[in-house]
């Protein structure tokens, strides 16, 4: 009983708690006063996946055992939340207060949306199978097994080319579940297809949710539709043959699918509020700072789980602001001829 | 009879294949929407998208993009990029506030009907599978495994995509020829057999329907085990 406790425990402080400090202290440092649960989280997760992205890459290019990772992984785990704990530990009980007061205060349609997500995670979690392109799991049980990183084809148990391995190390991801494996002892199998989706399914919904906040802003029953049309777009893979929109509730732990339905939606999420805050005003320096962490802090999240994460959002970011200078342009033009 | 069949088939057939276009002209028209709109408020994006798209044509971009950043199968994920599923919710949402009360319903039937048409009206269970707790891995692919084990072969196997999906998630005992581009095909089984050769798979799994004793023994393939859908032949 002890035992299962301590795994449920450990799975909470990786999945729950790390992300939740790394988040408060995000918060603090970009001066957000008006912030949420879901900022929280998100911005939890994406800077986990940043630091996590930072560390292997610069430990696995010298070639080291997969334990010996998880080794330094394990001090860097405790230190990185201690010392966001201690710069955020005054702010917390403000925090969850404020956001308490508020409140979720539900009307028919809103509470409608939330027990669609509900039923969806929970069918997704316990009856959908994973499809045959993933191979997360095989990835994880290989390098528990042999102790190496990306060395071995997860499949043919051949070696991996160089391209491949470069290909692979530059997007690490598989490795923060194997070392969670290895400090839970859970099997790979169930660790990805039934822990992982209760927090990475959240994730997709504080993402979605953020999005519907920037766009009907207090609207609730829009706020609300739009979340069950997202439900019902994204559900359509779990009863078709055709991939129509990307397998969030098949398997959310793919990388290609963390990356299209969880990070590059909140990358379009932070370029349009950019966007939206140059067209009006001139920003200030500290402003400007801030998108700049926040495009670094996305382009980081983005390559851990992605070869091409880190183009994909720094290409996202040169198109945003292509469009804002554009249409600033263009609006000169107009008003200078009127 | 026979031939009004033929041609409802085929004619069903293409509309499945192109059907998927729904979904960009789905998408087209709430880009339009939105660009046609009074209420431009967050138009950004749309022109997010169309740069994106525009970049993704341009061969300037796209000869870069595969030259310095990702392999040539890989280049159509730039338009992945595209918040298609986003703007798609977000058109829908602001059309279903703009029409009568009396009228949302219809447009709510209309709008789930185009989607399923989108789709081809192609439906699978495949995706659904019963077994709480079961490591989500079909028990006939653990079966196989584990006979494997117990007759201590140093397998690498050659398997139907369901099957060779899934060997290594229950077990590493076994290697499977799968992935790196190779599709697994038993209409040829010369072809097969031959792949199986080239690579050193001394296992082949076979759908019960496909199976060729004959030509599998004639390589010198005999039978191993049987389970509900699957043979397994062994070269020893």
């Amino acid at each position: 009983m002890c035992y299962y406790l301590i795994k449920i425990l450990i799975i909470i402080y990786y999945f729950l708690l790390i992300p939740a400090l790394l988040g408060f202290a995000w918060n603090k440092i970009m001066k957000k006063v008006d912030g949420n649960f879901f900022d929280i989280y998100i911005h939890g997760y994406l800077l986990m996946f940043a630091f996590f992205f930072v560390f292997v890459t610069s430990y696995a290019c010298e070639n080291y055992a997969f334990s010996q990772m998880v080794r330094i992984w394990s001090v860097i785990s405790v230190l990185l939340p201690a010392v966001a704990l201690v710069y955020v530990i005054r702010e917390i009980p403000d925090f969850v207060g404020r956001n308490m007061k508020k409140g979720l205060h539900l009307q028919g349609i809103g509470k409608a949306a939330v027990g669609i997500s509900l039923i969806l995670i929970v069918i997704s979690i316990l009856f959908v199978v994973p499809s045959y392109q993933d191979d997360t799991t095989e990835t994880v049980m290989t390098t528990l097994a042999t102790d190496t990183i990306y060395v071995r084809d997860s499949y043919t148990d051949d070696t991996m080319s160089d391209v491949m391995r470069n290909k692979k190390i530059h997007a690490p991801i598989q490795m923060l579940y194997a070392v969670v494996c290895r400090y839970t002892g859970i099997h790979p199998a169930k660790m990805i297809h039934y822990v992982l989706p209760v927090f990475f399914l959240l994730l997709f919904y504080a993402v979605y949710a953020k999005i519907a906040c920037q766009l009907f802003e207090k609207d609730e029953k829009k706020r609300s539709i739009f979340l069950i049309l997202i439900n019902v777009l994204y559900m359509v893979s779990i009863y078709t043959k055709r991939d129509a929109v990307f397998s969030v509730f098949q398997n959310i732990w793919m990388p290609e699918t963390l990356l299209y339905n969880c990070i590059m939606p909140f990358a379009i999420c932070v370029c349009v509020e950019m966007m939206n805050r140059l067209m009006h005003c001139k920003p200030e320096k500290t402003e400007l700072i801030l998108y700049a962490c926040s495009f670094f802090e996305l382009a980081l999240a983005a390559q851990s789980v992605y070869y091409m994460g880190s183009f994909m959002v720094s290409f996202l970011f040169v198109c945003a602001v292509i469009i804002v200078f554009v249409r600033k342009g263009y609006h000169r033009c107009r008003n200078s001829k009127m | 009879m026979q031939e009004f069949k033929d041609v409802s088939r085929t004619v069903w057939q293409n509309f499945q294949f192109f059907s998927t276009s729904i979904y960009p002209l789905l998408f087209g028209m709430c880009a339009a929407f939105f660009l046609c709109n009074k209420r431009k408020k967050n138009v950004n994006y749309v022109y997010l998208s169309i740069v994106i798209l525009l970049f993704f044509l341009n061969p300037f971009f796209a000869n870069n993009c595969i030259t310095f950043q990702c392999e040539n199968s890989d280049y159509y994920m730039v338009l992945c990029t595209i918040p298609v599923v986003v703007l798609t919710a977000y058109a829908v949402t602001e059309m279903l506030d703009d029409i009568e009360k009396k009228r949302r319903a219809g447009s709510c039937v209309a709008l789930f009907l185009i989607l399923q048409a989108g789709i081809g009206f192609s439906y699978t269970s495949e995706c659904i599978g019963v077994g709480i707790f079961s490591l989500k891995i079909n028990p006939e692919v653990m079966q196989i495994a584990d006979a494997l084990h117990e007759n201590n072969i140093d397998a690498k196997t050659l398997a139907p995509d369901e099957v060779a999906s899934q060997l290594r998630e229950y077990s590493l005992a076994t290697k499977v020829y799968y992935g790196n581009g190779y599709v697994y095909d038993a209409s040829d089984m010369e072809d097969l057999l031959k792949t199986a050769r080239k690579n050193n798979c001394n296992i082949i799994v076979l759908h019960k329907e496909d199976d060729d004793p004959v030509q599998l023994e004639k390589k010198k393939y005999y039978p191993l085990m049987e389970t509900e859908h699957y043979y397994v032949y062994v070269n020893l």
